[in-house]
């Protein structure tokens, strides 16, 4: 009986669940212009600061070990705010990035899909970083994943650009400043 | 008070429409692939929807009604039923594919997953089948109910994983993706939850659930057929990059100056 209603439950949950992300589908970011009203600039230069194994140890020098230990939880949940806006610009970026695939400049479409393939990788790097910093893990992995993933990020910085340069020379500094503080 | 044949006859005329219904349905979303020249793009998909098509005219020139031996229709349908799971696994994986194969970074980890997925939720789908064993008074059924419980199971699974990974990732789905996916979906959730709801009621309700399983058929049919109409791509203003564009904001820049 309770399986029964365990299975009855799970099956609807997982109809709406589906509905859910099918809806949420529809929104689509398609232009250029659609990007600086939905992304989050990151300052790139503050996150690693925040990720410095030799910052962390000179901070470690300095401070007594309270005040340390709560320091550091401040400088890693402001991380994690970092890589969270980060990943959020990603999505966007695919979102873009997909849209632009089917254009009929080959150029375009051939950025757009670097564009896309770079942006996963944005994705599933915040991903591993978001677990990483939300466990105690050293600061020398932390920095190795945030220096790559800062990598990920510029690359997808530049290739947007020149998606957008290649349709709309005119805006190109405009939009992707939004995402780069 | 009903005459005692009506309710039967009604029952009758409504598992007709029904059928009537899903074989249109198939028909008109396979021609909705070939006209589209989707085929390629889902060659499981439409081995799925010509399968249906050849099974529902089997099944309907099998059906009591004319007089052929009840054990046909019951093998046809049976064996209809066994290739319809292994056809549906097929194209989950096959939709697993379309949605990861475009990134590099995610080739692997899609059909990681899907494996993995797949291993842990059979398993996990006999633990639950076996759990829930109802004492069916014919013992083969009993065995192919736990079957089709567990399947059920396992597809719910493999495309709730789908799903929370495309969602997860922001990956973007194909409408024609996204169609065939929620299609199926729709018709693992219904089948899981009837499957509950059978341990409960018992095989009294089957007639009930088996219209539910086919009205739930229809959907999916209705969304295939919707999600396989292309959709016009967003048309941007597309430009060469201007070659000259210093010279030109220097030309600019010096008129400014002169004035």
């Amino acid at each position: 009986m309770l399986g029964g209603a365990i299975l009855v439950v799970v099956g609807v949950l997982v109809l709406f669940f589906m509905v859910r992300v099918t809806r949420g589908a529809a929104a689509a970011v398609t232009r250029p212009e659609d990007l600086p009203g939905h992304s989050i600039p990151v300052d790139i230069t503050a996150f690693l600061n925040l990720i410095d194994a030799q910052e962390q140890a000179f901070l470690a020098q300095t401070l007594n070990r309270r005040c340390f230990r709560k320091l550091q939880r401040q400088r890693r949940r402001a991380a994690r705010a970092y890589v969270r806006a980060a990943a959020h610009n990603a999505a966007l970026l695919l979102r873009f990035a997909e849209a632009e695939r089917d254009n009929p400049n080959p150029q375009v479409a051939n950025s757009a899909a670097e564009l896309a393939g770079t942006a996963i990788s944005v994705r599933l790097a915040c991903f591993m970083l978001i677990v990483k910093l939300s466990l105690p893990f050293p600061a020398a992995a932390l920095h190795g994943r945030g220096v790559s993933l800062v990598s990920s990020y510029e690359h997808a910085y530049y290739t947007l650009d020149r998606v957008i340069r290649l349709q709309q020379p005119m805006i190109a500094t405009r939009v992707c400043a939004a995402f780069i503080a | 008070m009903l005459p005692a044949g009506f309710t039967g006859a009604m029952d009758l005329s409504f598992s007709n429409l029904l059928w009537v219904g899903a074989a249109l349905g198939q028909l008109a979303a396979l021609l909705s692939l070939l006209r589209y020249k989707l085929v390629r793009e889902f060659p499981v998909f439409f081995t799925f929807l010509s399968f249906h098509v050849l099974l529902t005219v089997l099944l309907w020139w099998f059906r009591p009604y004319f007089a052929v031996p009840f054990s046909r229709y019951f093998y046809t349908y049976w064996i209809g039923q066994a290739v319809d799971t292994a056809l549906r696994f097929a194209i989950l994986h096959e939709l697993f594919a379309r949605v990861f194969d475009p990134y590099q970074a995610l080739k692997r980890l899609g059909n990681i997953a899907f494996r993995a997925a797949a291993a842990i939720l059979i398993l996990l789908a006999f633990v639950v089948a076996g759990a829930l064993a109802h004492p069916d008074t014919n013992k083969v059924m009993d065995v192919i109910f736990v079957l089709d419980r567990s399947t059920s199971v396992v597809q719910c699974g493999l495309v709730f994983l789908l799903f929370l990974l495309a969602s997860q990732l922001r990956i973007f789905l194909r409408h024609q993706v996204l169609g065939i996916a929620l299609g199926f979906g729709i018709l693992a959730c219904i089948d899981l939850t009837v499957a509950g709801l059978r341990t409960h009621f018992g095989p009294g309700a089957d007639l009930v659930f088996s219209y539910l399983r086919r009205s739930t058929y229809l959907c999916a049919l209705a969304i295939w057929v919707a999600c396989m109409v292309p959709r016009k791509p967003p048309v941007g203003v597309t430009h060469s990059l201007p070659e000259n564009d210093l010279a030109e904001w220097n030309r600019a820049l010096l008129q400014l100056l002169n004035n």
